[in-house]
């Protein structure tokens, strides 16, 4: 159900005579509603959607309905968006074992991390190229994932969905998996969730942020510890450390590196 | 500083830091020379891939052809005549004794030796047994492979490894089978191998359908999993109770273990379902087998598949030795489209094989001290590469000693190696395609003569420094 945060936080209420603050939420809702395309959708997307297929119409339509509902909310009350426009770039180890009797057997990696988000009239574009060089050769090889996701970012609450791609040096093909960010500002601290979005990696995770420090669970038995250090205007270092067991195996990734943050003054 | 910086690091990430093998290093050395005194040195092979004129599932399976119209084997080969080794294996102890080997392991084919069920070939014991006097004559210890992938036509008809009956299932006929082995050579064999790769033959015939059955289905290939273990079990204490002749003079009449598979699989990347794919690949193929052994239950768990944890009464303590059969190095890579959800492969790059697998000697050494943790004694059963000019074997076979040496040398209690193979021989699948032979053998050939590769000399040598006498 759709709930009208604004109205209740400014605790106005209608003057006679106007017509209900539910009718003018309504009323948007059967915006987004008909955008979604429980409705018809407009004939200008109708031709664009029928070339897409099933799966990237709903998609296209759910971001255009996500968007549509924050639009909604923006008119309200705007607020800085949960996730802006930033560019990050951290480099540190990444180490990769599984157990067997009485060992394991993994390799340590260097691993560079490039993301970035633009956040533009609420749409929200983030890309990232994430590496792993190995420290020894004659192991496991390099491996490259390149993500991109797209939705909005408001001020309550950011989606953002797409895929991410990987590559290793094998004649298998590229691996293409989802990859989900979402986040909700729940008063001082905001609240988030993932599926490979940490370093292309963390399958799940659930985190949670409070000013510039952050904690998470990373599915199935894991965690992640992050934290920035304002430098100056619009920079900060950003220390971040994941660490999850999948089956046996077990990821463990530190990483430092720095954060351009435009729209950002400590 | 930068040494205990790496250990530090590696202890802190779980890293084993693999050595790296330098045929520099190798070289000058005398291998053979530190190897300890009763150390089996010899060659392998199995009956189906040397004797010719088999009649047993892999004749049938031989004959046919996958849904496709690809033939079951390549080129549509067949194993009919092989080496000729049923009537040839006087050839084959020339060959043993010329190495200077002091040890041979082989298969007794089971669809000989009781071709219908309850009815035992005399003339097949008879051969079998010739065969045995012969080795111990020339002072060749025998170590015996009782089921080496072949079945029967009638235990395949019953199901083979999913023979389940529960008053009389595969576990069962084959625990009878060892029992009559036990009583008619235990006065002869001391060394018993069990079942070879249950892992591979699993792996074959249940999940990629390569071998007969040809079927692709994981749960059925657990299901046979365990009823190898099942097998396994039956058939070793059926071996002690049977089996009561100490042949050797060392105190013991039966000494019992399998033969694994056992490869090295690294994740093609860092990236964690790389790393959790091979991870579950390692576990299933080198871990489940030793782990069942030691604990006397099955556990299979292939996520969102299969969960299986079955005690199997007898398994623990079932083993006396860990036999493993190391090759390759196999790259692992996440895979939706693949039933065991990974698709393995060689490493570009690396010297290959003739069947394209990497010559990784490390990987011995590697295998060796991971398998050595289980506690069991190790012997080697199979190490060996396709080559058909036989001019990367002299250098595969040293390289892979050393490597064992090495292991001993940290402590690893291998007590003995086994080349694969003493002749070329009939490679299942691929037919005729891959030679692994110390000798080359032409099926074309009437005389199936057994021709010397250039490795019979570097072998020579290393039964030399380790005090053997080879025939000139």
């Amino acid at each position: 159900m759709y709930r009208a945060p604004q109205a209740r936080a400014t605790g106005r209420r209608p003057p006679r005579g106007e017509p209900p603050l539910t009718s003018f939420y309504e009323e948007r809702r059967s915006t987004v509603a008909r955008t979604a395309g429980m409705l018809a959708p407009p004939p200008v997307l109708e031709g664009a959607m029928m070339k897409l297929g099933l799966l990237r119409r709903w998609l296209l339509l759910a971001v255009l309905g996500v968007s549509s509902a924050a639009a909604a909310e923006e008119e309200v009350a705007p607020q800085p968006p949960v996730r802006n426009t930033e560019v990050a770039l951290t480099l540190g180890a990444w180490s990769a074992s599984s157990a067997y009797q009485g060992g394991r057997s993994g390799a340590l990696f260097a691993t560079g991390d490039l993301e970035a988000r633009y956040v533009f009239h609420l749409l929200a574009l983030e890309a990232g190229l994430v590496t792993q060089l190995p420290f020894v050769p004659n192991g496991p090889g390099w491996g490259v994932s390149a993500l991109a996701r797209l939705g909005v970012s408001t001020g309550r609450f950011s989606v953002t969905a797409g895929a991410l791609v990987s590559f290793a040096p094998s004649p298998a093909p590229a691996q293409v998996l989802p990859s989900l960010s979402a986040a909700v500002r729940l008063g001082p601290t905001v609240a988030s969730l993932g599926l490979f979005d940490r370093f292309a990696a963390a399958p799940a995770r659930l985190s949670l942020e409070w000013h510039e420090l952050g904690l998470g669970w990373v599915f199935p038995l894991g965690g992640e510890a992050f934290g920035r250090i304002h430098v100056a205007p619009s920079w900060a270092v950003e220390l971040r450390a994941l660490a999850f067991s999948l089956y046996g195996s077990l990821t463990v990734i530190a990483v430092a590196g720095i954060v351009w943050s435009p729209e950002v003054t400590p | 500083m930068t040494r205990w910086l790496l250990l530090a690091v590696f202890a802190l990430t779980g890293c084993d830091g693999a050595p790296t093998y330098s045929p520099g290093v190798v070289a000058g050395l005398n291998l053979g020379a530190a190897l300890p005194r009763g150390f089996l040195f010899g060659t392998a092979t199995a009956a189906h891939q040397i004797e010719g004129g088999e009649s047993n599932d892999w004749t049938d399976w031989e004959a046919g052809a996958f849904p496709d119209g690809r033939p079951h084997i390549r080129n549509q080969d067949t194993s009919q005549i092989a080496d000729g080794s049923w009537t040839r294996w006087p050839d084959d102890l020339t060959a043993m004794r010329h190495l200077g080997a002091n040890a041979y392991r082989f298969s007794v084919e089971w669809s000989r030796l009781e071709p219908v069920e309850g009815q035992w070939d005399a003339q097949a014991e008879a051969n079998y047994r010739a065969q045995l006097e012969a080795l111990r004559a020339a002072g060749i210890t025998p170590v015996v492979t009782i089921h080496h992938y072949t079945f029967p036509k009638w235990v395949a008809a019953k199901g083979g490894w999913e023979w389940s009956d529960p008053d009389h299932g595969i576990s069962d006929a084959m625990g009878e089978l060892a029992a009559h082995l036990g009583e008619r050579f235990g006065d002869l064999v001391d060394l018993w191998c069990t079942i070879n790769e249950p892992n591979v033959a699993v792996y074959e015939a249940y999940l990629w359908g390569e071998y007969p059955p040809g079927v692709q289905d994981i749960g059925r290939m657990a299901h046979a999993y365990v009823e190898t273990m099942k097998a396994h079990a039956k058939m070793a204490a059926a071996l002690r109770a049977h089996d009561l002749v100490d042949a050797d003079g060392d105190g013991r009449a039966t000494s019992i273990g399998l033969a694994l598979h056992v490869a090295i699989f690294e994740p093609a990347s860092a990236s964690p379902l790389d790393v959790t794919v091979a991870g579950l690949t390692d576990d299933v193929t080198n871990e489940l087998v030793p782990r069942a052994a030691s604990t006397g239950r099955v556990r299979l768990e292939v996520p969102g598949t299969i969960s299986i944890d079955e005690e199997v009464p007898g398994l623990k303590g079932s083993f006396d030795y860990l036999g493993v059969n190391y090759y390759t190095r196999y790259y692992v890579r996440f895979d939706l489209s693949d039933p065991a959800l990974s698709k393995q492969y060689f490493a570009p790059g690396r010297l290959t094989s003739d069947l394209g697998y990497e010559t990784y000697p490390e990987g011995m050494y590697r295998a060796l001290v991971r398998m050595g943790r289980w506690g069991w004694p190790i012997y080697i059963l199979e190490n060996g590469v396709a080559d058909a000019t036989g001019a990367s074997r002299p250098e595969y076979l040293r390289a892979h000693l050393w490597e064992l040496e090495r292991a001993q040398a940290a402590g690893v209690d291998v007590r003995g190696y086994f080349h694969w193979s003493l002749v070329d021989n009939f490679e299942w699948a691929l037919g005729s395609f891959g030679r692994l032979g110390l000798y080359r053998v032409d099926t074309t050939d009437p005389n199936l003569v057994r021709q010397p590769t250039q490795a019979v000399d570097t072998f020579r040598q290393i039964a030399i420094e380790m005090g053997l006498t080879p025939t000139p």
